[in-house]
């Protein structure tokens, strides 16, 4: 009977696995954990460690707060930048045409409705993640795809001419600060 | 227009969105909204712009940069390419498609409001009927016109006041009446058309001040192509012109190439003498050729 030498099995994760991991906090108490190489994906965030000088020793103890951002909307974020933290960086698009296929499972997690959808965009915007970004622009603008323009006023809560002109009326006939 | 959708689909639609909050585009920061347009195709922008003035000035202002890079608006049936703002008329019905001329002069008076009044314009206009107008799109640099069965020639030559010197004007249905005395059709850089009823071809050996014209005839007199011959050799007229090709349909009166030899001195050179030899680029080989942009 031979005997099969010794091979230390390693998973590529693991191998892959940064240990470093920093910790946040959302405007509403929820703290969230989450890897340097996810991290680096929001620049804000990765500006604010940079500048704060954390490091691997002192991160789980220096939890970063982010006033701006919720629980709910932090746990997406969480969930994306870990997903693709490890994602080849993208060339810079060029002539305003940015082509891409949304992954499914990108569209899974936006799934939601709009008012959270807007929420999540300005999370994004704030936290400055270009790819989450990307995602949810890209799932905005397929809202329009095959549209009139009556629907796109619906879909984008467009004010019609005359609903524009009547609110420029009573905003210019109400009295100011001083009035 | 631009993709006319299924009527019954747009209401369930409308229905859907009713019951779920519009997301705002106006609440958005601004770097956002350029994102968000930018995740758009052109076309999806430009009906965008239609919705509201508010709309259409934030496109302005959000999409110039994008709209400095457009090459060219197509009106066209089909079309592959990325840096094009395209319309296509499909309409169901033929009330509306009568109509045609109008929409299209009307879009482009939104994209003059739009991305400015100097894009260059294509128009690839093919339909059928005898009610259908020519639009007068300013601009353009290039046309296939297929406009069956018929066109007269009021109508080409309105259309061609309204973009003189295009460098292409393809015109598929026979000309079934004569052009103006200075009609802008005979200014186009490269022709291509048939005269079955041989009303512009005698014309256009007179007048063509473009490079390139290729065009097939039922009849052709003698006396043209040698007043032609002549003006040409002398460098009177045609002083731009590269190639001209026509070519006569079966049956027509076939003129004596002798008589037009004796009657503009050609002469036959051995192959020992050099002679200057030049060339240029011909946009078309056959009747068939394809639309070209070259």
């Amino acid at each position: 009977m031979s005997v099969e030498p010794e091979v230390p099995i390693v998973q590529v994760e693991e191998v892959r696995e940064n240990p470093v991991l920093y910790k946040i906090i959302s405007s509403d108490n929820h703290v969230f954990t989450i890897s340097e190489h996810a991290v680096k994906l929001s620049k804000t965030l990765w500006d604010l460690i940079t500048n704060l000088g954390l490091t691997a020793e002192n991160a789980l103890d220096n939890p970063i707060p982010v006033e701006n951002v919720n629980g709910k909307n932090m746990e997406t974020i969480v969930q994306f930048c870990e997903r693709h933290k490890y994602d080849e960086e993208e060339p810079e698009y060029t002539n305003y045409i940015r082509e891409f296929v949304l992954p499914e499972w990108d569209r899974q997690l936006l799934s939601i409705d709009n008012e959270e959808l807007f929420q999540l965009i300005l999370a994004t915007n704030y936290l400055d993640i270009q790819k989450l970004m990307d995602y949810c622009c890209r799932v905005i603008g397929d809202m329009a795809k095959d549209k009139t323009p009556e629907e796109l006023r619906i879909i984008y809560g467009i004010p019609t001419d005359a609903e524009d002109d009547a609110l420029e009326r009573s905003a210019s006939d109400s009295p100011g600060p001083s009035g | 227009m631009s993709q006319v959708t299924n009527s019954s689909l747009s209401v369930n639609f409308i229905v859907l969105n009713i019951e779920m909050s519009p997301i705002r585009l106006f609440n958005f920061p601004y770097v956002v909204q350029r994102e968000i347009m930018d995740s758009m195709d052109l076309q999806t922008v430009f009906l965008l712009s239609i919705s509201s003035k508010r709309m259409n000035n934030l496109i302005v202002s959000v999409e110039k940069a994008r709209f400095n890079k457009i090459k060219y608006i197509l009106y066209n049936r089909f079309a592959h390419e990325d840096l094009t703002l395209r319309f296509r008329w499909n309409s169901t019905t033929s009330n509306e498609s009568v109509f045609v001329n109008q929409v299209l002069e009307s879009i482009q008076r939104h994209i003059d409001g739009l991305i400015g009044d100097t894009k260059e314009c294509r128009l690839y206009f093919l339909t059928y009927g005898r009610e259908f107008m020519l639009p007068k799109l300013r601009n353009v640099s290039g046309s296939y016109v297929f406009l069956l069965p018929s066109i007269d020639g009021k109508t080409l030559d309105d259309y061609c006041s309204a973009s003189p010197n295009q460098d292409l004007l393809q015109v598929r249905p026979e000309i079934t009446s004569r052009l103006k005395e200075d009609s802008a059709f005979f200014g186009m850089k490269c022709l291509e058309f048939s005269d079955p009823n041989s009303v512009v071809v005698p014309e256009l050996l007179r007048k063509f001040t473009g490079r390139q014209a290729f065009t097939s005839t039922a009849n052709l007199e003698s006396s043209d192509v040698i007043k032609f011959l002549k003006k040409w050799k002398s460098n009177e007229s045609f002083e731009n012109l590269e190639t001209l090709h026509v070519t006569l349909g079966y049956g027509s009166k076939r003129f004596n190439p002798a008589e037009i030899k004796n009657a503009i001195d050609i002469k036959h050179l051995d192959g020992s003498v050099n002679t200057a030899v030049y060339s240029c680029k011909r946009r078309m080989y056959s009747r068939t050729t394809r639309y070209s942009n070259n």
